[in-house]
């Protein structure tokens, strides 16, 4: 079984990339919870890196400017 | 048995809204009637973290004087509603159900509180949501768990749950709430309430509170389709203030409310829309698709191939999208913010840069896809969610075979469809489980197409008595 150093490996780079302080008694909480999306994370990204899906675009947040006489 | 409260809340908001043209009722009556109820039930439910007492009362006596002398201030003149604690009130406390904002006074309202207020509203105050709205259950940490008022073991879903439960209790006639994930439609199915998700730049969110700007969105929560489209009409439409919204037209979403749904097509996805749900939800549903079939409506079936994977498209975004803006307090004020959604934020942080651009990729392809579809049906219907109200305090949920589920994930596995393409939808009451809780339908449409899904729900509200029972509180 792995110790907690090792089980939390990932989580601490992952913070520390993210320069975000997650402390040792929250470290099983965050885990539980990243492991599990990045599981389905992982999955919709290869899916989306195939081939027929090589066009399309992500969808952004597009923003309108007001018209001058809008501009209040 | 009399009613526990006056008969003026039982009667829905265009009731009281044609009562109080009509001269018949008072604004003040409506208010007073309100706030009795507020005070009596309101501690059981927490629906409420600020009333406007004082305030309320003013406002309706000064509706009241306007209405002797002839002055009608709109559609919704003298009629009580209340607000989701992330919609901002010049001049009142607005916390989005947090400590962080705790103490935070708008100096400016909401373009939809400015909108609602011209249209004659009164507030009666500001409603209890899940914290920063990231969350689906509304058991708040600093102002209290929202209770489901249907039996106040069960949570009332969220975020915007202090809406959902407020008016199916009758502590206002109509409130507002904020969908990002299915935050109005979940809380309106859980409730037995109708509930609005518009169209993703039909409506400002100028003034609001932000959870993921790319989904944000806010809509009306009342007890018929009528109500909702009263309001709705009150508020909908491009804002200068908001460079999200859209140019295109409004349209009259009242007049549409009588229009038959005879030969309107209705599109189901059977291998998902009738996949792992509870017996009770896909019995209401699927017997809600024959009632609308018996007045002329066509079923249809349609496949979407690429609509699995929708949950982790909507998890990785929302959860990256409040990290970005929550990144400030996340390091200044970690501890005040309640466990969950710490949580949550801190994952938000931790995932990468090429799963959300993937996801917001997997946009485009399952818009496109329901696009497609929209060439051969009219709109969608579907469950809102898989199960019926849990209980207070669950973060797992069993769905089927007794097999225990992450809430987050399960709560959303239909109302991610709609937020992650930016398509309206609209959560109408069909039904009740075998221990009285509320089941709600979604009907999705087309980009900028409200109108169509009230027609739908008005029709079936029609011919249904769902939306009519009262909790027994």
């Amino acid at each position: 079984m792995a110790s907690d150093n090792e089980a939390y490996m990932q989580l601490r780079a992952l913070a520390a990339a993210a320069s975000l302080k997650i402390s040792g008694q929250r470290e099983a909480q965050v885990d539980g919870v990243l492991q599990s999306w990045l599981v389905d994370a992982n999955m919709l990204s290869l899916k989306m890196s195939a081939a027929e899906f090589q066009a399309l675009t992500p969808v952004t947040v597009f923003a309108h400017p007001p018209f001058d006489d809008e501009a209040n | 048995m009399a009613s526990p409260y006056s008969e003026l809340l039982d009667r829905s908001l265009s009731d009281v809204a044609g009562l109080v043209r009509s001269k018949q009722v008072s604004p003040v009556e409506l208010v007073d009637a309100s706030l009795e109820r507020i005070a009596a039930i309101d501690g059981q439910i927490s629906a409420y973290i600020t009333v406007f007492e004082h305030e309320a009362r003013q406002v309706a006596k000064a509706a009241e004087l306007m209405s002797m002398v002839g002055h009608d201030l709109g559609p919704l003149h003298g009629v009580p509603l209340a607000l989701k604690d992330n919609v901002a009130v010049k001049g009142f406390r607005t916390t989005a159900g947090s400590k962080i904002l705790g103490d935070w006074i708008p100096d400016k309202d909401a373009t939809l509180t400015t909108r609602l207020r011209q249209a004659g509203a009164v507030f009666l105050g500001k409603l209890n949501m899940h914290e920063f709205a990231w969350g689906g259950t509304s058991q708040n940490p600093h102002y209290g768990a929202v209770r489901n008022p249907w039996n106040t073991d069960r949570f009332p879903a969220g975020s915007s749950g202090g809406s959902g439960a407020a008016v199916a209790a009758r502590m206002c006639f109509g409130a507002i709430g904020t969908d990002t994930g299915g935050s109005i439609r979940l809380p309106s199915a859980i409730n037995g309430i109708v509930g609005l998700r518009p169209t993703y730049g039909r409506v400002s969110n100028h003034g609001i509170v932000p959870l993921a700007w790319s989904m944000d969105t806010a809509g009306p929560m009342a007890r018929t389709v009528e109500d909702c489209a009263m309001m709705f009409s009150a508020f909908a439409g491009h804002d200068s203030h908001d460079a999200t919204t859209a140019r295109v037209p409004t349209a009259d979403y009242l007049a549409v409310l009588r229009k038959p749904v005879k030969g309107l097509r209705i599109g189901i996805v059977p291998g998902y829309f009738f996949h792992h749900l509870q017996p009770p939800v896909k019995d209401a549903v699927q017997a809600a698709l024959k009632a609308l079939e018996g007045l002329g409506a066509e079923i249809v079936e349609v496949e979407i191939g690429h609509i699995h994977g929708n949950i982790s498209a909507q998890l990785t975004i929302e959860a990256a999208e409040p990290s970005a803006y929550h990144q400030r307090w996340l390091r200044e004020r970690p501890q005040d913010y309640g466990e969950d959604v710490r949580t949550l934020l801190e994952v938000g942080e931790m995932l990468l840069a090429t799963h959300y651009v993937q996801a917001q990729r997997y946009r485009t392809l399952l818009r496109n896809e329901f696009m497609e579809a929209f060439r051969h049906v009219d709109a969608f219907i579907c469950p809102t969610l898989p199960f019926t109200a849990t209980r207070i305090g669950e973060t797992k949920v069993v769905i089927e075979d007794g097999v225990e589920e992450d809430m987050l994930s399960a709560i959303m596995q239909y109302t991610g469809v709609p937020s992650l393409t930016g398509l309206p939808s609209l959560n109408v009451p069909c039904g009740f489980d075998g221990e009285g809780l509320p089941i709600g339908m979604q009907v999705i449409g087309k980009p900028f197409d409200e109108a169509l899904l009230f027609q739908i729900g008005a029709a079936y509200q029609a011919i249904t008595e769902f939306h009519r029972r009262a909790p027994a509180i």
